[in-house]
């Protein structure tokens, strides 16, 4: 008999439950072990402090005030609980819902205004600067293109930049798009990619780069992107946002906030349409 | 002697389902007459579980409280006594989550109440203090078990039945108990000779 499966026995043992075979099969093995029989021991102890247990009764008190609850209960059935099916259901709604509110934000999610005293993100210092250079005639880009397939192409080949940047644009945009050209951009030994493009005939610039490579990229938010806006004195418009571990600058001196410039990144209607939709 | 007490049980049990029949048929004074006949007992196992009287009087009326709703779907597959004390055991369960959850500290062991005769016998009330200690500091798995069978004192096939589990299973937890128990006892070993 396995030694686990014989301590089993021992409270029924210690109890008298056992059958007579089996008491006298336990009885044979107590004598021979000295380990077993310390268990039996401890067994019996345990039973005997168990049995001084006191029998403990309910307060009349107590019994009176539980009467009176149920009677209450009786006037007043309590509302029926949910079914399952319908608890389900409500857990599917909330979550549907809520699902519902992160699509919402993260469509309509408003530009925040960076404050004046903030030290801008080091990104975005880098691509005013190279924005003023380009306004100045002074930014020579690496691929001068008007197409988005071969700036898609050099931007892989070139640059380690992950740059999930939609070139294509669709053809309500007619000429208002304009893809200049790409310049890789080297510091030490972070890299940035710089996209010029023109929208309406005014400049835009975008820089982006990996977040972790420029000190004080814009934070990234659980459910929406976040997009900080600021205007500069000289009157040109930041829109800096971070996602996905890559952040973005975009320069222009476009009317409003710049906010038309985010056509680079958003080509389908909806987004547009938020896009349209933002207000700082 | 045995004769009588399984005649006793069986006549209870009767008196149980007619009283069950008439409490689903609205009239609630047959509820009342179950409360009377099992308040104390349910008090006793909550009372012996958490060692808190105000918790067990809590236990005590969520469990009659359930039973109003389900006295309704009891079937009668297995004995009353055993459904009553699978309720009681879940209702123990769900007051000690509770109290996890909150964070509160472990229930406070309280003097038991003893009878005027017995205030004298402080080694027994130390004793009775000690061990109820002792059974606190069990998991619920093994404790329930031991309540069930020395506190109710249901038969080991009545203890299967009420924690869902085999023979086997109950006599492997109520020997386990026994020994953790006795562990935690070893110092009381001499005041029990």
């Amino acid at each position: 008999m396995l030694r686990r499966h014989f301590l089993d026995l021992l409270p029924e043992y210690c109890e008298g439950l056992l059958s007579q075979q089996k008491a006298g099969k336990v009885s044979d093995h107590l004598r021979n072990c000295h380990s077993c029989r310390e268990a039996c021991e401890r067994i019996r102890l345990s039973i005997e402090a168990l049995q001084q247990l006191p029998a403990e009764e309910l307060s009349e008190d107590a019994a009176r005030r539980m009467r009176e609850s149920f009677r209450r209960r009786v006037a007043a059935p309590p509302v029926p609980r949910r079914s399952a099916f319908m608890r389900w259901a409500v857990a599917a709604s909330l979550a549907a819902a809520l699902a519902a509110g992160a699509v919402f934000l993260q469509r309509h999610r408003p530009i925040e205004m960076r404050a004046q005293s903030q030290q801008p993100p080091e990104l975005e210092t880098l691509a005013l600067q190279l924005h003023r250079e380009r306004l100045e005639g002074r930014l020579p880009l690496d691929l001068k293109t008007s197409s988005a397939a071969e700036a898609r192409d050099w931007m892989k080949l070139h640059t380690g930049v992950v740059a999930d940047i939609a070139m294509l644009r669709p053809e309500e945009d007619g000429d208002s798009y304009q893809l200049e050209g790409l310049r890789r951009i080297q510091a030490g030994n972070r890299v940035a990619l710089l996209v010029a493009f023109r929208i309406d005939s005014h400049p835009v610039t975008l820089i982006t780069a990996r977040s972790r490579d420029f000190a004080g990229a814009p934070p990234e938010a659980a459910l929406a992107k976040r997009v900080f806006y600021h205007t500069e004195a000289s009157g040109q418009k930041v829109i800096t946002w971070s996602i996905s571990g890559q952040s973005y600058s975009l320069i222009s001196e476009l009317p409003g906030y710049g906010q038309q410039g985010c056509f680079i990144c958003h080509t389908d209607a909806s987004r547009r349409a938020a896009i349209r939709n933002m207000t700082p | 002697m045995f004769l009588t007490s399984a005649m006793d049980k069986l006549a209870g049990e009767q008196e149980v389902a007619d009283l069950i029949c008439r409490y689903r048929t609205g009239d609630h004074s047959a509820f009342e007459r179950i409360f009377d006949l099992y308040k104390d007992r349910v008090y006793n196992m909550a009372f012996h579980y958490c060692r808190d009287r105000s918790a067990a009087e809590d236990i005590t009326q969520a469990v009659f409280l359930k039973l109003m709703d389900r006295l309704q779907q009891f079937r009668g597959d297995s004995g009353f006594d055993t459904w009553l004390y699978a309720v009681v055991r879940n209702s123990c369960f769900d007051a000690g989550r509770r109290k996890k959850k909150r964070g509160e500290e472990e229930w406070t062991v309280m003097d038991p109440v003893l009878e005027p005769p017995q205030l004298k016998d402080l080694e027994r009330r130390e004793l009775i203090r000690s061990v109820q200690k002792a059974l606190a500091r069990l998991s619920p798995k093994l404790r329930y078990p031991l309540l069930l069978r020395y506190v109710a004192e249901l038969s080991y096939e009545e203890i299967a039945q009420t924690i869902g589990a085999s023979h086997g299973t109950v006599a492997s937890r109520l020997s386990r108990g026994h020994l953790e128990l006795a562990q935690r006892l070893g110092k009381l070993k001499e005041w029990m000779k």
